[in-house]
């Protein structure tokens, strides 16, 4: 690489020029949903995780599978059940026995040892399964017996669950709720979207995607996300919108107040922060702004407030609350 | 690398705008405020519950209340950032602008920093400051335009006035003094009525004369009856006032002789001697700590001693019995008149008078025991001070006596003031009597002269305020007019008839047989003070004039009177103002019209005003002076009251 393509004006154009390619990969098999993609992509970038949530049969599965085949990483997908144990997504020791005859514990790894892991309704699953998840998505390795097996790099979970049938499901706490980076709503597709996705779907051509980029160009993305720099106004917005979602605090309008029991923790800022240094990346600049901030607020912060008994009984959306603190919260502190 | 001049330039234009902004929206919320009390104060002075002079103060006020506001507008400071962030937003920049002038503070900037300033440099060139802050209309603008139409409206509103007539009761012929002389009388007692020390008896009193004047004022009082009110008041100030000071001053002096022989008690004798019972006080209470320290040498304590022994046994002697002749007396005057069977009026009236003389003299006869027990205590601690130091080992004790001595002295320094306040107080009743008895004078030589004079009494309001406003270096400055400006109003031949007449002085001319109407020359000197060629003040000086005014009618041997005559007025029975009766007084006045000589326009230090402090100084050491000589010589009483009347008319007004 020439001095020339090290410049963070080189550097930031094959940035953009990337994750339009990975866009309009994707694009073949998903139709819009161009927000869920980005935010996906964001997650991906940033080392972070993603939880889904989505009526089923809005192609949350297929975009994980798109997403995964375009950037040429390892995919795996768990289907998560009541009866599903830890053992089953991480992995477990049997007996093999070699071509001598001599018999020995072999770790056989689970579905979790993929780049790329779709947990599919991961509200289905116990806590303990939960746990051990989340466990991986933190630690990023796999602890078996004696024996601490590394996740391969990028490693990126994406969860999704059902909001509809909450009928025997364990919806995740809210500690760990707090380890995605993004919750994405997946929202219904317009007709036109529609159209286009029967088009697509109920034909006998079936696209194919090709990898664009892969792993260590994740990483190197990654890198470069985390050399945005952010100025102190800015880091000073996304720390007042943090400060606006804790009910105690002054800077918290009326709603929270009334409805909010716990605000976001000092990850959410973090998560706000490092998704809004990928966001200035995708639109070309250098520097975060705090209309990135903002663009970012509402998935990185939703699922980290927890609500108080009259804001559940009333049926208040975290994102309703959200809209009122970036309404009322300032650009300038002055 | 500093912010380049490419952002610079929108940066501070924005900014500037912000500040614009600002100041017209503070400007205009505050002239509301001010608007509002620029109408009230119109509508005081519509309605004369404010007065013209004292509303300018509060219509600046009411000015500078929206310059104030545009002040702070302008200069309140702005918010970090905020023109960038508007730039930003009116272009859509996203945060380019403001990131670049945070990155530009940065010491140390990275490339992704390098990289964020020349894409912010990039962007600059479109940049508009008017888009950024477009001027708008200031909030409160039409609300103030509203109100300021109201006060110009309001202004313009001509509310009736209530035309004061005074208060005259009818069937009385008031005494008219004029506003500025009653007014130099209130406010001479006007620190004695605030002051705190002052005695309850004279704080009463100086009430009473404030509640005169203000009758004379309002012109509630005729001659007779302003007089007998201050008869009363006169009496009432001597039955309070302690009858026998000059004996108390005299006992002290008398201590302060034999304190003398002591020259440790050198201040003491002196203080003593000037009848300062105050300063007396306070070199005793000296004299006692310095005893008790044991500062004085044996040789000094026993000449202290003898001192205090001489003073302690030179009492004077005892008032009493000569108080007693003098009541036996006047019981036997007394008797002796009630027993004549009929009393013509004037028997009755000097009965009357002998009984009030009676009272006074009993009532000074208590007052003198009350001051004999003071002194007789005084004595007697200076005795046991004195008996203590002839003890030996014993001058802590001779020390509380003396102390004691002290607090005595105490008591009568107190009782001093009260009568020194007393003092000021009789002088000032004897002033307005003075006054009073003048302005009848006055008014009956004038004649209708006098009524000019009151038509013009507004007028001469005017000029009063005239002055004061040039004093106060508000005028074109002092004018001061010569005398043979007006030249002399000539002789008024016959007028003064029978009313001049000055026992034993006056140039008496008989009229045909009979002998009676003694016709006298009177010689005065009128002193105009004034501008515009027009009296404001008067000062008639006695036997100083040169030109005749009046003129015997009739004919009849010219000889000196030998008396007053009789059908003068009766108020010039008690005039004091000749001097030993051997001058004439010859009142002159000028004559309106050309005279000889030009009038001379003096452009004085009025023109910028008085220097009211010094000046405020400088009058009252001329006007302390002016009365120490006027207590110490020997000055005629009518001079005396012209010599106050002048310090009176000078006096600095607020």
């Amino acid at each position: 690489m020439s001095d020339e393509d090290k410049k963070p004006e080189a550097l930031v154009r094959r940035f953009r020029e990337d994750l339009d390619r990975v866009r309009s990969e994707v694009g073949k098999m998903i139709v819009g949903q161009e927000e869920i993609l980005d935010g996906v992509l964001t997650c991906l970038i940033a080392g972070g995780h993603a939880l889904l949530e989505g009526v089923p049969g809005l192609g949350k599965t297929m975009l994980v599978r798109s997403v995964a085949e375009a950037l040429h990483l390892q995919f795996s997908r768990v289907q998560f059940t009541p009866d599903l144990m830890p053992s089953d997504i991480l992995g477990t020791t049997i007996i093999a026995e070699d071509d001598e005859g001599h018999k020995d514990f072999q770790f056989r790894p689970g579905p979790v040892f993929a780049n790329i892991v779709l947990a599919d309704e991961v509200n289905r699953a116990t806590p303990k399964t939960q746990s051990a998840l989340l466990e991986v998505m933190q630690e990023h390795s796999v602890t078996v017996g004696k024996q601490t097996h590394t996740l391969e790099q990028p490693y990126f979970v994406l969860a999704t669950q059902n909001p509809l049938e909450m009928e025997g499901t364990y919806p995740l706490p809210e500690a760990q709720l707090d380890r995605f980076l993004f919750k994405l709503q997946v929202t219904f597709p317009s007709r036109d979207e529609l159209h286009a996705i029967l088009d697509r779907t109920t034909g006998s051509d079936k696209p194919t995607l090709e990898t664009v980029i892969d792993g260590p160009r994740i990483l190197e993305m990654r890198s470069l996300a985390r050399d945005v720099p952010v100025a102190r106004h800015v880091q000073d917005y996304a720390i007042r919108i943090l400060e606006g979602t804790h009910p105690d605090r002054d800077a918290a309008p009326d709603m929270v107040q009334r409805f909010v029991r716990f605000g976001a923790s000092p990850r959410g800022a973090q998560a706000c922060l490092l998704a809004a240094k990928i966001q200035a990346l995708m639109d070309g600049r250098f520097a975060v702004g705090t209309d990135d901030v903002r663009a970012v607020a509402k998935p990185a912060l939703r699922h980290r407030m927890i609500l108080n008994f009259e804001g559940e009984a009333e049926g208040v959306k975290t994102d309703a609350i959200l809209d009122r603190i970036l309404e009322t919260t300032k650009e300038t502190s002055g | 690398m500093t912010l380049p001049d490419d952002l610079r330039r929108p940066l501070n234009a924005t900014a500037l705008r912000i500040r614009l902004q600002r100041a017209l929206d503070a400007g205009a919320t505050l002239a509301l405020p001010g608007l509002g009390l620029a109408g009230l104060v119109v509508a005081l002075v519509k309605t004369e519950a404010l007065a013209e002079g004292a509303a300018a103060p509060w219509l600046w006020a009411a000015g500078a209340l929206p310059v104030l506001g545009l002040l702070f507008g302008a200069l309140r400071p702005l918010e970090p950032l905020l023109a960038a962030k508007l730039l930003d937003r009116a272009h859509g920049l996203h945060d380019r602008v403001s990131n670049a002038v945070a990155f530009s503070r940065e010491v140390e900037r990275t490339p992704f920093m390098e990289a964020a300033l020349e894409d912010a440099r990039a962007h600059a060139g479109g940049l508009s400051a008017s888009r950024a802050m477009p001027l708008r209309v200031p909030r409160d603008l039409l609300a103030a335009l509203g109100v300021g139409v109201g006060v110009a409206l309001l202004a313009l509103v001509e509310v009736p006035r209530v035309v004061e007539e005074r208060l005259v009761l009818s069937g009385i012929d008031p005494v008219q003094l004029h506003a500025d002389e009653l007014d130099a009388y209130e406010s001479e007692l006007r620190d004695l009525l605030d002051s705190p020390d002052t005695p309850e008896e004279v704080r009463d009193a100086a009430r009473e004369f404030n509640r005169l004047v203000e009758d004379l004022a309002d012109e509630r009082l005729d001659r007779a009856e302003a007089l007998r009110r201050i008869t009363e008041l006169e009496d009432r100030l001597d039955r309070t006032r302690p009858a026998d000071a000059e004996l108390m001053r005299e006992s002290l002096e008398q201590i302060g002789d034999d304190m003398r022989r002591a020259p440790v008690a050198e201040e003491l004798s002196q203080a003593l001697r000037d009848g300062d019972a105050e300063r007396a006080e306070a070199e005793m209470r000296r004299l006692a700590e310095r005893l008790r320290n044991e500062e004085l040498s044996r040789a000094e304590i026993e000449r202290l001693r003898q001192a205090l022994q001489r003073a302690a046994d030179n009492r004077p002697e005892d008032l009493s019995e000569q108080l007693q002749q003098r009541e036996e007396e006047m019981n036997r005057l007394l008797q002796r008149q009630r027993e004549q069977a009929e009393q013509t009026p004037p028997e009755r009236r000097l009965l009357q008078r002998r009984r009030r003389e009676l009272d006074r003299l009993r009532r000074e006869h208590q007052e003198a025991m009350e001051r004999r027990r003071q002194l007789d205590r005084l004595q007697r601690e200076l005795q046991q001070s004195a008996e203590s130091l002839n003890q030996r080992e014993q001058q802590q004790q001779s020390a509380e006596d003396l102390e004691r001595a002290a607090e005595q002295l105490n008591r009568m320094a107190r009782e001093q003031m009260s009568e020194e306040e007393m003092r000021r107080l009789q002088q000032q009743l004897a002033q307005l009597r003075e006054m009073i008895r003048r302005a009848r004078q006055q008014q009956a030589q004038n004649g209708q002269g006098q009524q000019q004079q009151q038509r013009g009494g507004g007028q001469g309001q005017g000029r009063m305020d005239r002055f004061v406003l040039r004093a106060n270096g508000q005028g074109e400055g002092m004018r001061v007019v010569g005398p043979g400006q007006q030249g002399q109003e000539g002789q008024q031949p016959g007028q003064q008839q029978g009313q001049q007449g000055q026992p034993g002085g006056g140039q008496g001319q008989q009229q045909g047989g009979q002998g009676q109407n003694g016709q006298g020359e009177s010689q005065e000197q009128v002193l105009r003070i004034g501008g515009d060629g027009e009296p404001t003040a008067m000062l008639e000086i006695p036997g100083m004039g040169e030109s005749q005014q009046g003129q015997g009618q009739g004919s009849g041997q010219l000889r000196p009177g030998d008396g007053a005559g009789v059908g003068h007025d009766p108020t010039l029975a008690d005039d004091p103002t000749r001097m030993r009766g051997e001058h004439q007084t010859v009142r002159v006045e000028g004559e309106h019209g050309e005279g000889p000589s030009r009038s001379q326009v003096i452009m004085g230090s009025a023109q910028r005003g008085f220097a009211d402090r010094g000046y405020r100084d400088v009058y009252t050491d001329y006007s302390g002076h002016a009365e120490e000589v006027l207590e110490r010589d020997e000055v005629p009483p009518g001079y005396r009251f012209y010599v106050r009347r002048y310090f009176q008319l000078i006096r600095p007004r607020d």
